[in-house]
């Protein structure tokens, strides 16, 4: 068998974290907020903003795959580059699941009055005039950056342990830090509002193509030293 | 025959510590080596350059003709277990297995539930939750069911009763005979192991010691056992790397292999001449390397 399939057939037995867990996390906060929701009912429309969850754990699913699987498969005489070819078809293939599952739900919610209670959980009102296959486009996008974002921060860790990892944080942290200080002093802020308001929410969300596929290469140059 | 294996000057640091020195050692087709050596000494990390899962510091590498690093010609025909296999948390017995047996072309399922059910291990039970030998004997099955052309078994039997470990000697040596293949067994246990290995490879400091042949290297040295005063007169002018006394009586090692006329000669002194244990000449050989380097530190 092919040993790209073979690491995708590996990842697919592991169900509880592919399928279920991130279902169930959806799932339990949905609930929760359901409750509260129903007993505060007040006729106002209520937003919940409960959709996060399902993106947060494709991050820390991106996180956990590389500790969880890398050494296992590597052990069993799996190529880097097939573990990462393999991992990425199983994840993209669960992001683009969990897009269409959003779609789904986002169709529900709108045909049972948010519920029966006004309780916006997964409608994003800010993209909700989006046709169809832009909003599974979009959560598609968004998904799997967290996913790689997660990827990337864990291979990093992989090859370059704990200190590299610190050290890519503070790095960031300064990096961000000089962007906010920069832009604060030349008086920019009013700039980049423009810059960001001249683009859809489509546009502006098919541009995070960009650093998904920046973060997809990262990981791969990383994986590709990583040692078990 | 052909070299499975050949390592030249193979070296691996880490700052200025160099866990392999120049190691140079190539394997045939077919025997089991004993890759041998104290805690520390660089069998695993010879064994992860080995299988491209660790990258060396200099030096060469080749499995079956090859470079092993993303090398699915190579990979695909080796089998590396190790005694701290890490596995993911959600995956049982089972799981294992299957994914195994799709990694491996020469995966014999059958083979592989006879050794479930000889090892005693529960399919359905998550490999995290089993106790440390269980552990232990998933990573034996996958190793003796892989039947890879060259399987490598790093301690696989960390906290292996001694029955299962038997269990796992005998089915080595049965499926060895059946469907022969390279097999690289590094342990401690040399005793146990020893009439397994047909060549061994003894690594100390990160050097290479020994890269013997296992026959020879039993016949390299001998006990003579009996009273002080007639050992003493039989091993003098003999090199001797061992001597212990209990009560009257003495037992020499002497290097060498006693030859026909000192048989007879030890025999009518009434001594008893045995051959020596691997295990014992790798003690002493691994023992002095060490104690004569703290003596020339001392100086």
């Amino acid at each position: 068998m092919n040993r790209v399939a073979c690491v995708v057939r590996s990842h697919s037995r592991d169900k509880w974290s592919w399928y279920v867990l991130p279902w169930f996390v959806v799932g339990m906060a949905f609930v929760i907020n359901w409750a509260i929701g129903a007993l505060a009912a007040e006729g106002d429309v209520i937003q919940t903003g409960g959709i996060a969850s399902i993106f947060v754990y494709m991050f820390v699913s991106g996180c956990i795959s590389v500790t969880q699987s890398f050494p296992f498969l590597i052990s069993l005489s799996v190529r880097r580059r097939d573990y990462f070819l393999g991992t990425t078809i199983m994840a993209s293939a669960v992001c683009l699941g969990s897009a269409i599952l959003l779609y789904a739900l986002t169709e529900i919610e709108k045909a049972t009055g948010s519920w029966g209670i006004g309780m916006r959980f997964f409608t994003i009102p800010w993209i909700d005039s989006i046709p169809d296959v832009g909003r599974i486009w979009m959560y598609l996008i968004v998904l799997l950056l967290m996913f790689f974002l997660g990827f990337f921060i864990s291979c990093w860790h992989r090859r370059f342990g704990r200190i590299g990892l610190w050290l890519l944080s503070i790095g960031i942290f300064a990096a961000v830090t000089l962007a906010l200080v920069l832009t604060t002093r030349y008086e920019r802020w009013d700039d980049l509002g423009r810059f960001l308001g001249g683009f859809s929410p489509l546009g502006l969300i098919s541009w995070l193509a960009a650093p998904t596929a920046l973060l997809f290469a990262g990981s791969y140059l990383l994986l590709r030293k990583a040692t078990v | 025959m052909t070299n499975v294996v050949e390592v030249r000057n193979l070296t691996k640091s880490y700052g200025d510590f160099k866990a392999l020195d120049s190691v140079s050692f190539a394997l045939r087709e077919d025997k089991i080596y004993g890759l041998l050596g104290r805690n520390g000494a660089g069998k695993t990390t010879i064994m992860h350059l080995l299988t491209a899962q660790q990258f060396p510091s200099g030096g060469e590498v080749n499995l079956f003709g090859e470079n092993p690093y993303e090398n699915n010609r190579v990979l695909a025909r080796t089998c590396f277990i190790k005694e701290s296999q890490k596995y993911p948390d959600t995956f049982t017995v089972r799981d294992v297995m299957s994914v195994a047996a799709t990694l491996f072309e020469n995966w014999d399922r059958e083979y592989a539930s006879r050794l479930i059910e000889d090892f005693r291990l529960p399919l359905k039970r998550r490999v995290k939750k089993l106790s440390r030998g269980m552990q232990s004997s998933v990573g034996i099955v996958v190793g003796l069911a892989s039947r890879a052309p060259l399987t490598i078994f790093d301690e696989p039997y960390l906290g292996l009763d001694a029955v299962a470990r038997s269990l796992f000697y005998e089915h080595l040596i049965e499926d060895y005979g059946k469907f022969p293949r390279t097999v690289i067994l590094s342990t401690h246990l040399i005793d146990e192991v020893s009439l397994m290995l047909e060549h061994v490879l003894l690594i100390d400091k990160g050097k290479l010691m020994i890269d013997e042949d296992a026959e020879a290297l039993r016949g390299s040295a001998y006990t003579v056992t009996g009273a002080a005063a007639k050992v003493e007169r039989f091993s003098k002018d003999k090199q001797i790397i061992r001597k212990e006394s209990f009560g009257g009586l003495l037992s020499v090692t002497i290097v060498g292999q006693s030859s026909e006329s000192e048989q007879e000669e030890a025999r009518a002194s009434g001594l008893e001449t045995a051959p020596v244990s691997l295990q014992q000449l790798i003690v002493h050989l691994t023992k002095t390397e060490s104690s004569q380097e703290k003596e020339g530190e001392r100086k």
